[in-house]
């Protein structure tokens, strides 16, 4: 069946949600169309650092003040994503406080506040960071969860009007005389394909933006630049910390949920090594190096696994780095760009900037259509964030845990869980306290089609067993919600543990060595699914 | 190697090893389980204490969850010390009671066969329960009349006559309630040619204000204690040697992992009566003369809690094995339910007595005359909930004794 | 404390071996840090995953646990692996000459050598040996995966019915969130009131078929549990092995421990061995982290892998931290990205001689032994031998002391 559309978004991260919902807001009618789940790319794959723009007020003061722009208005709006840490910027002794007096200066011209407190007070207000620190700048620094906001702005599109395809590959551009008119994708999963058509196609897919592009014919200089990252298996900080200099590798420390990542690392890799990132163990060492400066703690805690990202920079110029690139939103029209019509790229920027990158689409796409519509996201709140939040710790009867988890993860809208009944109640994942009920509304109402994808939306298998004591039981419950055949949900139980392993087999030692061979004996050895029967399909 | 750190919980691999052996999980259903308890809970409470769930003092502080976890994982103390640090819960009257052992003990032992008579007292025993909401169906150890210091008071010179000499931590217990164990380690003492002296200054080891919520009076009572016990063993050489498992426990490690205070000095010098006495027997130069007209007794040794977190429990089975008249059956190691005040509480008797009941039944299958453990509640417990009268090794072999 | 012999570790490694000794009059102690990989069996026993084992096993390289033994000698020590199994109570099925297939927690068949009496089997591991099955577990009991067992045995031809049960002590259970687990479920079983209404809601629901098949939860306290419904019930009764925790593999190593402690055997429960001292060339002693020191005329690694603490990894490699052993690592990275690939540090391990003596240095030391999942050369998982050279490796050493 083929459908007409105002707008096709292609690419699920953050930035093609956030033009989704924008669109739907206006009265666009609006498709996303995602090859894997969404915030799979880039958006999945940072620190989760609500910016204040610090960082950037240096050198980038474009790039600050947009994001504490952002950063005020995803408070408001994404309240149940975002967590008001605060954040420092610390001076060691190495780095001296020359930068510090420049910095505050910067941050203050940027409207971002920044406040010199003395080392006693850096320690009081975060105990675990460096005590040999010899300054530190307290900014409104935050942590956000990509996932918990990338899947609120798909359900605010949805609500609104917009439809999302997830595991659906664009397979080609339809072009009509020197015209985007369409897309012909497939259904991954079905290999079913089909035709979606609509004035106007948004390429948002990130540093694969390049190879979408190239099929319209337009060649996009993009640079891909790999973050690492680690994750801790315990909230070391409570307060971001950051490294008061100009800014290098590894010199951000970020609390999350129940977790801190350091990052990143930044370093030029290839385009086919984009699909399949993996983390070396010089990024590792270099990831410990630098974070046990900020927090010794660091140098003995359980690291539970790595990960890396591909920055969508446009290059500019030759920096094989990427750091001096400007991070900068980039808003291509290939109509006045190309000669191509009906095709707009939006590339560039930051999770930080999301918003703002799909403002900017869309008032696009409303000059080339003729819509007088205004942007209403820096208003409007996402679901989840809708109700301030006292009344919904109480509605569900769980030990405190479960309940305060489930309102961790999807705010307001931990009231359509059904906990009504001890079935619902019992938790599949232990670690981050995900419930029966829990799953069944993530696969009922969030377009959860596999493991992973659950994992994304609630944290199931995130913890410190890496699913080990979960999956299974995930598996089986998704089986019985989703009414998938047991033979499908089996092959996708041994992807999930694969992947899980995927993280940790770079810092595999220690107890993350310890983890990994009680999960290989549990599901390689006790469940055997190495031979995973393919006849029952 | 390892680095022992506030990290400890993560060291936890989720196996589940210590949910099969957690006695308060078997029988209460309410209680979340030393897994989610502990490891799993530190992770949430770390982010905020709402995290922390109250359910936790349901926690008996018994440790077998430590003692069955493959990865080392100091479980019990998490939980406990999450108590410690998230507990809105205030304590009462009844915590009051139960946690002053010595401040209650030395008023009841000077009018002992009252209280004692008193508190055998069914009616008594009813409004007990009413006022202090401690179970009507408890049965009270009887306090004794006159302390046990007030008798060591009265030794004080001969055992100065012997060369070597031992401090001696006897508890509350042995204090108030007790003595005769106390004498018993005296003559054993006394037959390896070792004098008993006193501490300095002893107060109550603390573990029931632990666990009753009064950290603040434990800590002023540990130090007093630490005090005393650096006095002897650091600046007058002497090894510090108690009777009670849970006191030489609570010394040794809880002081430090709980209460936060500093005994690393001392840790080595307090040791356990059983393990101390087998050791001496062990070095060839310590023998002790039996009485070869001792009555056979077929003793069933049951291994505290206290004493299994200690890992201690080979010596006092060993220490009975070398007594001519013993029979000795070594029953399976399980918690008796009582862990020290918990089961005095109302509101934990059905759980105190469910946790008990299969060693209880062990007890009375075993055919034994006599139960022996180094556990002063665990005593209570067994001899209130058996037929069997409950001995500590220490008396058992200084019965033996010529 | 003085021993004849010191076993570091408290698994079925350590246990087979500290029996054997135990059983020929020595004075055994074992030191271990906590409850045993027992704990997540499958309820069954690999030897070597081949159509026929022991042919297979003549054709292993140098440095595989079994080339050292000889496929004879894996042969009659498995023998007697059972029969010490038997001893402690533990009844199993199969035979050394060709494996059969245990029922998985997923439903699938997996090779092994022994399976605890009572599992679920396949004597060809294509079909089940019943044509129809009733499957019966514990309503809101997540570790056990219903739909999964029945499609996949449904696939191989058996018909089965799928039913849930509750009883009153469960309802209760399961308002915990966490606790409704295996363990628990076999406690409620243990006891005649529930085991009662349970036989009657099989007896009405089962109907005609050839077997009844629960979780692995038949009880935890009694070991005729599985009896007793069957008898109850008038219908043979089997079992599925459940995820963590598996309650036969936790009874498996309580009845070994029973067994050992009756022979006079000393578990030092809770203790990690921690440093060891020498002299002239022999092991003298072991002190454990509770700070006791225990000498010996022999003593036996027998402390597992990495999950078991037997072998430490940090950044810079792999340790033994008793004894400082010798350790061998295979080159190069010791992961794999595909976890379902063979991982190299699983065959990572002490180094021993042809006889398992621990080799410090590149000198065997003739009174330290290896036995277990500590030893390097083979790969357990992928190799579905890591019970059976547990076992083996244990009873081998075992006899070596004996006969010194």
């Amino acid at each position: 069946m083929n459908k007409q559309y105002d707008v096709i978004i292609i690419g699920g991260g953050a930035t093609g949600a956030g033009v989704a919902r924008d669109c739907a807001l206006r009265g666009i009618k609006a498709l996303l169309i995602e090859r894997h789940d969404i915030a799979t790319g880039a958006t999945g794959r940072n620190h989760g650092l609500l910016h204040s723009g610090a960082r950037y007020a240096v050198n980038d003061r474009e790039s600050a003040e947009e994001c504490i722009k952002e950063n005020m208005i995803l408070r408001r709006i994404a309240a149940h994503c975002v967590e008001d840490t605060g954040g420092i910027f610390i001076s060691l002794p190495e780095d001296g406080l020359d930068f510090q007096a420049k910095f505050i200066e910067s941050c203050l011209a940027a409207g971002i506040s920044a406040e010199a407190i003395d080392p006693k007070q850096a320690i009081a207000l975060e105990p675990s960071v460096n005590p040999s620190l010899i300054g530190a700048v307290k900014v409104p620094d935050g942590s956000v969860d990509p996932f918990r906001l990338t899947a609120a702005n798909i359900l605010d599109a949805k609500l609104h009007g917009a439809d999302v395809l997830t595991y659906t590959l664009v397979e080609e551009l339809i072009i009509e005389s020197g015209k985007v008119v369409g897309v012909k994708v497939v259904d991954t999963v079905t290999k079913e394909r089909s035709e979606y058509r609509a004035s106007i196609t948004v390429n948002a897919c990130g540093i694969w933006g390049r190879d979408l592009a190239a099929k319209a014919g337009v060649t996009i200089n993009m640079l891909p630049a790999k973050g690492a990252l680690l994750v801790f298996g315990h909230r070391v900080n409570n307060v971001v910390i950051n490294r008061c200099r100009k800014p290098a590798d590894a010199d951000i420390l970020v609390p999350g949920d129940n977790i801190t990542v350091i990052g990143t690392t930044s370093s030029k890799v290839p385009f086919d090594q984009c699909d399949d990132m993996y983390v070396t163990r010089e990024e590792v060492d270099l990831l410990l190096r630098e974070g046990s400066m900020l927090a010794p703690a660091l140098n003995y805690t359980r690291i539970l696994r790595a990960y890396a990202g591909v920055r969508p920079l446009v290059a500019s110029d030759d920096d094989p780095s990427g750091r001096s690139v400007s991070r900068g939103i980039v808003v291509l029209d290939h109509a006045t760009r190309d000669g191509v019509e009906g095709f707009v790229t939006i590339t560039g920027g930051k999770l930080m900037t999301y918003r703002l990158m799909a403002e900017w689409t869309v008032d696009l796409i409303c000059k080339k259509l003729n819509i007088d519509a205004k942007c209403t996201t820096a208003e409007a709140l996402l679901p989840g964030s809708t109700t301030p939040d006292a009344g919904c710790k109480r509605t569900t009867a769980c030990f405190s845990g479960a309940k305060s988890s489930a309102f961790y993860r999807h705010g307001d809208k931990a009231q359509q869980i059904d906990h009504s009944t001890a079935a619902k109640r019992a938790l599949v994942c232990e670690c981050e306290q995900v419930s029966v009920g829990e799953v069944e509304y993530a696969v009922g109402k969030l377009g959860v089609t596999n493991l992973v994808d659950l994992r994304r939306r609630t944290r199931m298998g995130m913890g410190t067993c890496q699913g080990s004591l979960c999956a299974a039981r995930a598996a089986a419950v998704m089986a019985t919600t989703s009414g998938c055949s047991s033979a499908e949900a089996k092959s996708n139980l041994k992807s999930f543990i694969a992947e899980r392993w995927k993280g940790m087999s770079a810092v595999a030692w220690g107890d993350t060595l310890r983890e990994g061979e009680l999960l290989s004996w549990l599901y390689d050895g006790v469940c055997d699914l190495s031979n995973l029967n393919t006849t029952e399909e | 190697m390892k680095q022992y750190s506030e990290n400890n919980f993560e060291q936890c691999t989720k196996c589940t090893v210590c949910t099969v052996y957690c006695p308060v999980a078997a029988v209460n259903p309410l209680y979340p389980g030393p897994k989610q308890a502990g490891p799993d809970g530190e992770r949430l409470r770390m982010k905020s204490s709402e995290f922390y769930d109250q359910s936790l003092a349901l926690c008996l502080n018994c440790k077998r969850c430590e003692v069955a976890c493959p990865s080392d994982v100091r479980i019990g103390d998490i939980i406990q010390s999450a108590r410690i640090k998230h507990s809105t819960k205030k304590p009462g009257l009844r915590e009051f009671t139960l946690a002053n052992t010595d401040l209650v003990g030395s008023v009841a032992t000077v009018v002992a066969p009252v209280v004692n008579a008193t508190l055998g007292l069914k009616p008594v025993r009813h409004i007990v329960e009413g006022v202090m909401n401690i179970d009507h169906r408890r049965i009270f150890p009887k306090y004794a009349f006159g302390t046990f210091e007030s008798w060591m008071r009265k030794q004080r010179k001969e055992q100065a006559l012997f060369a070597k000499q031992v401090a001696y931590f006897h508890g509350c217990y042995v204090n108030y309630n007790n003595p005769p164990l106390g004498q018993a380690f005296v003559k054993v003492m006394n037959a390896l040619g070792y004098g008993v002296q006193l501490l300095d200054k002893e107060k109550c080891c603390g573990v029931a204000l632990i666990s009753n919520g009064f950290v603040n009076k434990a800590k002023k009572q540990a130090q007093v204690n630490i005090n005393s016990i650096r006095k002897a063993a650091v600046e007058n050489n002497l090894p510090v040697v108690a009777t009670s498992s849970t006191c030489t426990f609570t010394l040794r490690d809880e002081y430090h992992h709980l209460l936060g205070l500093d005994n690393a000095d001392i840790r080595e010098s307090i040791n356990l009566a059983t393990k101390f006495v087998y050791t001496l027997l062990c070095d060839g130069n310590h023998t002790l003369k039996f009485n070869p007209d001792a009555a056979r007794i077929r003793v069933a040794y049951h291994s505290p809690c206290h004493l299994e977190r200690l890992g201690w429990t080979p010596y006092s089975i060993e220490l009975l094995k070398l007594i001519p008249n013993v029979e000795l059956v070594k029953l399976e190691s399980q918690c008796c339910g009582i862990a020290g005040t918990y089961g005095f509480k109302k509101e934990n008797y059905a759980t105190s007595q469910s946790i008990g009941e299969p060693l209880f039944n062990a007890i009375e299958a075993s055919e034994c005359d006599i139960v022996a453990t180094d556990c002063e509640t665990c005593k209570w417990q067994i001899e209130m909930s058996t037929t069997k009268r409950v001995l500590h090794p220490i008396e058992i072999l200084a019965a033996s004794l010529l | 404390m003085r021993y004849d012999t010191v076993i570091v570790g408290g698994g079925l490694t350590a246990l087979m071996c500290g029996i054997e000794l135990a059983r020929n009059g020595r004075s055994v102690a074992l030191v271990t840090t906590g409850h045993s990989s027992l704990h997540f069996s499958s309820c069954s026993l690999g030897l070597y995953n081949a159509a026929e084992p022991l042919k297979a096993i003549e054709s292993l390289p140098q440095s595989h646990p079994y080339a050292k033994l000889g496929a004879e000698a894996v042969e009659s020590y498995a023998a007697r692996a059972t029969e010490i199994l038997n001893i402690a109570g533990i009844a199993t099925n199969g035979t050394t000459e060709a494996n059969h297939y245990i029922v998985t927690p997923m439903g699938q068949l997996r090779q092994c050598w022994l399976s605890l009496d009572g599992a679920l089997t396949s004597h060809n591991g294509k079909e089940l040996d019943y044509k129809s099955v009733a499957l019966f577990y514990p309503e809101g009991f997540l570790d056990f995966y219903a739909q999964f067992i029945c499609d996949t045995l449904g696939a191989m031809g058996t018909t089965v019915t799928s039913h849930t049960f509750s009883l009153p002590e469960l309802v209760v259970r399961r308002n915990n969130q966490t606790e409704m687990r295996s363990i628990q479920v076999a406690r409620a079983l243990d006891k005649e009131e529930n085991l009662r209404a349970l036989a009657s809601i099989i007896s009405r629901e089962a109907g005609d078929v050839e077997a009844v098949v629960l979780p692995a939860t038949l009880g935890f306290d009694h070991a005729d549990v599985r009896q007793r419904l069957s008898r109850m019930t008038d219908k043979e009764i089997l079992y599925i092995p459940t995820l963590l925790t598996s309650v036969e593999g936790v009874k498996a190593e309580r009845a070994l421990r029973r067994t050992f402690e009756s022979m006079g055997g000393t578990i030092f429960m809770g203790h990690t061995a921690v440093s060891h001292t020498t002299e002239e060339g022999l092991i003298a002693s072991v002190t454990t982290s509770k700070g006791i020191t225990l000498t010996a005329e022999e003593f036996v690694l027998a402390s597992g892998s990495f999950i078991g603490g037997g072998l430490a990894a940090d950044r810079e490699g792999v340790t033994e931290g008793v004894f400082g052993a010798d350790v061998i690592v295979s080159e190069g990275n010791q992961t794999t990205r595909d976890i379902f690939e063979p991982q190299p540090f699983m065959s990572c391990g002490v180094a021993t001689d042809g006889n398992f003596k621990v080799l410090i240095g590149g000198k065997a030391v003739e009174n330290l032994y290896a036995c277990g999942a500590i030893l390097s050369g083979y790969n357990p998982v992928k190799e579905g031998c890591g019970a059976g050279v547990a076992v083996t490796t244990a009873l081998k050493v075992a006899d070596d002391i004996i006969n010194r």
